[in-house]
């Protein structure tokens, strides 16, 4: 009796083990290959190049970080680049999150017109990225100038063609497409607050902003934690779509880190032209990494759940 | 129990019709056979398949269905495969078919013969995905009655960058389409309105002009080249009497040009063709060949005219001295006039800001602008597009909607390319020079059936016959870049545009924009259509990729040209000299 149960144990040991392998293999093999290989790739090619004529890469020392400095310190467009990239995370931090934070809440609330809200906001993440940048180029460059000048008869100019207009209607495009994705996961986690402590709340005479500030910010600040880091990693890789709505021709003005890397890549002629941007990586992860770091730890500190 | 079938059903039909999508996986590709009249020899042996791809970026496949058809009926009795006689060519669009990712999967293509664009040759090659052609490119084609091989018909610098700097060239595709950069202008509305120069200078009659025939008093003037009874008598041949031309349209209400607000990047290629023309064949090729001694590098500026260094000699290492090259001043001079004279309003002059500078502008919509403006009441006419030579044949469905209009359909409309002004009234009479400013080529991916092998080296030296080359003009209304006769086609056959491409490639030098050396096979679009400028504006440096956008914020065509040197800088350059050190 005692030898069948420890064969069914073994047994069950044994589809266990493969139940978990199952499950954590593939996310495991992802891991291995799309981020250890491909980082550890990076970090190789940063320091050779290729050539072309014999098919074949060698050292090049730190030649193309160098470059990068040399570029970095030359090129206005890699001024704007920083410039920009901490501009669009700015925006993203102190404008869409906030505005974000409230959509959410107005949703969970089911307030009036809650669930046109909700379609509204996610639709962005529902359309394809070059069908909503089409309609956004029509939108800011021919129908809006359109219809001012007929309303007061002036001569506007499109907002993505106009050196002044063109970086505020970017952000503003980015502020309204960055909303999807945090407003369901804000509202997901709005809803899953004890309701037994709003009623408590509501009992002690709190009114609907001090709910939202003192009970629920409190309790969903994880997830908002999640999306402050999480955006901190794409600090020097969002490109705001300026590829999507300029190809490969913004003005210099506009150009984020993000922008100028994804050009590069797109415009590579052949395999020459990634050892400098793997460069870039590397140096942009030097960057950003310590930032992550400090991020997560203030948002540790911040988070009254955390002991 | 019942729910449990159900979603097993359920399951079993999903499962079944994600197959049905995996075996249409191809239907990417839109493919015609065109059949031939290979069924007419009676045989019951099956025939050989041949499969031809070609991306369409504006040029379409008709020309290939052409080739096809002609293919299958000259071999329709020949027996490439054991067991096979006849040929079926199955033709279509693919979609991979540009730019680089493809060289690196290529033998995953059902296609065998592969017409690619924007992609670099090289990167074929090293990746090991085409097959070595040199015996077909370089045996005479005498198989179909020439004397000439394909690489006889080729440009030198064709020949160096896909044959190689040898004696024996080694090759593993050729050429497939020649694209210039260029101002295409409406023939019609300059006969209409007599937009063509008399020999005093003065404009024609209205309608003194038809296909290219003066009936008026006097004699049209000789054109940029000098040349009397030549392709471009009429044409203006100064910068200056370009502009006459243009403030004449203005006067009739006609607007001079339109491009695509969101391909500005036109007009930057543009300028390449004006500094071509400016430079000649032997000076502009140093920009891409870096072999040679450049005699028109800027050392000053005076009075807008360009003061010459010293002979210079160019290799790899300085190539970004090619930067002050004469011929880019003048030609940011040009554009310059065109972008920033105004009309009195202050609004511009030449152009309408809302179709040149806006988004959502593209050049789909600047070339249907321009092909319906002649014709539709309620727009002014526009004279002259700036575009790329695919424009024709890509608004295919602009003529088709206007074929009911007599003269508007596709092969009759009246389009010409204008050979380029020259900047200074004294290069008048010096050779006209265009550039192949795109790559693209036709491969055999090496993974082909041997037993196909000789099915496809009789195709692709068909096709590089005088006679395809033709109908290619024909179909196409493109030229492919090789020098060949008109044959089985008669001029009559070739719409204006096509015929114009013609005689302007048959007439002018030609500058590839590729090169046989390791810059500009490493970094061809470092080397090629970047015109990026730094300029000091209100102390502060600002940088530009479009000249448009850089004459519209008030920089000066001088210090453009200034400011693209200190962009192009010895230092950043050297990355790209890399593999030359190796």
């Amino acid at each position: 009796m005692e030898f069948i149960r420890k064969e069914k144990k073994k047994k069950g040991n044994w589809r266990n083990t493969l139940f978990f392998w199952c499950l954590i293999g593939p996310a495991l093999l992802q891991f291995v290959v799309m981020y250890l290989f491909v980082n550890f790739n990076s970090l190789i090619m940063s320091v050779r190049a290729y050539d072309i004529e014999s098919n074949t890469w060698y050292f090049y020392g730190f030649k193309n970080f160098e470059s990068l400095f040399y570029d970095f310190s030359h090129l206005p467009e890699l001024r704007y680049g920083i410039q920009n990239s901490f501009i669009a995370w700015s925006v993203s931090l102190v404008i869409t999150l906030p505005l974000g934070l409230l959509f959410a809440y107005y949703i969970a609330k089911k307030f009036f017109g809650a669930g046109v809200f909700r379609v509204l906001l996610f639709l962005p993440q529902i359309i394809s990225a070059n069908i909503l940048v089409i309609i956004f180029k029509y939108y800011a460059d021919a129908f809006l100038p359109t219809v001012i000048n007929d309303l007061f008869g002036t001569k506007l100019f499109g907002f993505l063609s106009q050196k002044d207009s063109q970086f505020p209607a970017i952000l503003i495009f980015n502020i309204y497409i960055g909303f999807g994705t945090s407003v369901l996961m804000y509202t997901g986690a709005m809803n899953g607050i004890s309701k037994s402590v709003l009623e408590a709340a509501e009992l002690d005479g709190t009114n609907t902003l001090q709910e939202f500030i003192l009970i629920v910010l409190p309790q969903i600040i994880g997830t908002v934690s999640v999306f402050v880091i999480t955006g901190v990693t794409a600090l020097f890789t969002n490109q705001l779509n300026l590829y999507s709505i300029y190809h490969k021709n913004a003005d210099s003005h506009l150009y984020t880190v993000g922008y100028y890397m994804y050009r590069e890549i797109q415009s590579a002629s052949s395999y020459a032209s990634y050892p400098k941007m793997a460069a870039l990586g590397i140096m942009i992860t030097l960057v950003v990494a310590p930032l992550i770091i400090c991020m997560r730890r203030l948002s540790k500190k911040l988070n009254p759940l955390e002991d | 129990m019942r729910t449990n079938k159900f979603f097993k059903v359920m399951a079993m039909v999903l499962a079944c019709s994600s197959l049905a999508s995996f075996a249409a996986c191809r239907g990417g590709n839109e493919s015609s056979s065109t059949g031939g009249d290979g069924d007419s020899s009676g045989s019951s042996l099956p025939k050989s398949e041949l499969y031809v791809g070609a991306y369409d970026g504006g040029f379409g496949i008709n020309w290939a269905e052409t080739w096809a058809q002609k293919f299958e009926t000259l071999h329709k009795n020949t027996e490439f495969e054991p067991g096979k006689k006849g040929v079926d060519v199955v033709v279509s669009r693919n979609p991979k078919f540009c730019l680089d990712g493809i060289s690196m999967t290529l033998n995953d293509e059902i296609d065998e013969v592969c017409f690619i664009e924007q992609a670099n040759y090289y990167n074929f090659i090293n990746n090991s995905m085409v097959l070595d052609v040199s015996e077909w490119m370089t045996t005479p084609l005498e198989e179909y009655g020439e004397t000439k091989s394909i690489h006889d018909k080729m440009s030198p610098m064709d020949q160096s960058y896909y044959g190689g700097n040898t004696t024996t060239p080694t090759y593993y595709g050729a050429p497939w389409y020649f694209c210039m950069p260029s101002i295409n202008y409406d023939a019609k509305l300059f006969e209409d309105n007599g937009y063509y120069f008399k020999a005093d200078g003065s404009f024609v009659a209205d309608s003194s002009v038809e296909n290219g025939v003066y009936t008026g008093e006097g004699k049209l003037s000789a054109g940029p080249d000098g040349e009397e009874g030549t392709f471009d008598d009429g044409l203006p041949a100064t910068y200056d009497q370009f502009f006459e031309m243009c403030d004449e349209m203005v006067e009739d209400g006609v607007v001079p040009f339109i491009w695509g607000g969101s391909v500005q990047n036109n007009v930057n290629f543009l300028l390449s063709s004006l500094a071509a023309d400016f430079e000649g064949v032997e000076q502009m090729k140093l920009n891409y060949t870096f072999d040679g001694t450049a005699t028109t590098l800027v050392k000053a500026i005076e009075n807008g005219i360009a003061k010459y260094e010293e002979a210079t000699p160019i290799t790899v290492q300085n190539g970004y001295e090619m930067k002050r090259q004469a011929g880019w001043y003048y030609g940011l001079k040009f554009i310059h006039r065109l972008i920033t004279t105004e009309k009195e309003d202050g609004s511009p002059k030449y152009y309408n800001y809302d179709d040149c500078f806006s988004t959502s502008v593209s050049h789909r919509a600047a070339m249907q602008k321009f092909l319906r403006s002649n014709y539709t009441a309620s727009m002014d006419s526009i004279a002259m597009l700036v575009d790329g030579s695919w424009f024709y044949n890509e608004s295919s469905d602009v003529f088709d909607q206007m074929s009911s209009i007599a003269g508007a359909n596709k092969k009759d409309r009246k389009i010409g390319v204008m050979p380029m002004p020259k900047a200074l009234s004294e290069k008048v009479g010096t050779d006209t020079t265009v550039m192949q400013s795109w790559i693209s080529s036709v491969f055999v991916r090496s993974g082909i059936d041997e037993s196909k092998l000789d099915l496809a080296r009789a195709f692709f030296r068909f096709i590089h016959t005088d006679e395809c080359l033709s109908t290619y003009i024909e179909d196409c209304h493109n030229i492919r870049p090789f020098t060949h006769e008109l044959t089985g086609v008669k001029e009559s056959d070739l719409s204006m545009y096509g015929k114009a491409q013609y005689d302007l490639y048959k007439n002018a030098g030609v500058v590839n924009c590729y090169a046989n050396n390791s810059v500009c096979k490493q970094f061809l679009s470092v080397i090629h259509g970047n015109v990026n400028s730094i300029v000091s504006i209100n102390g502060r440096n600002e940088s530009f990729n479009l000249i448009t956008t850089a004459f519209n914020q008030g920089v000066s065509a001088e210090d453009y040209f200034k400011g693209m040197a200190k962009y192009m800088t010895a230092d950043a350059w050297a990355p790209y000299t890399a593999g030359a050190d190796v």
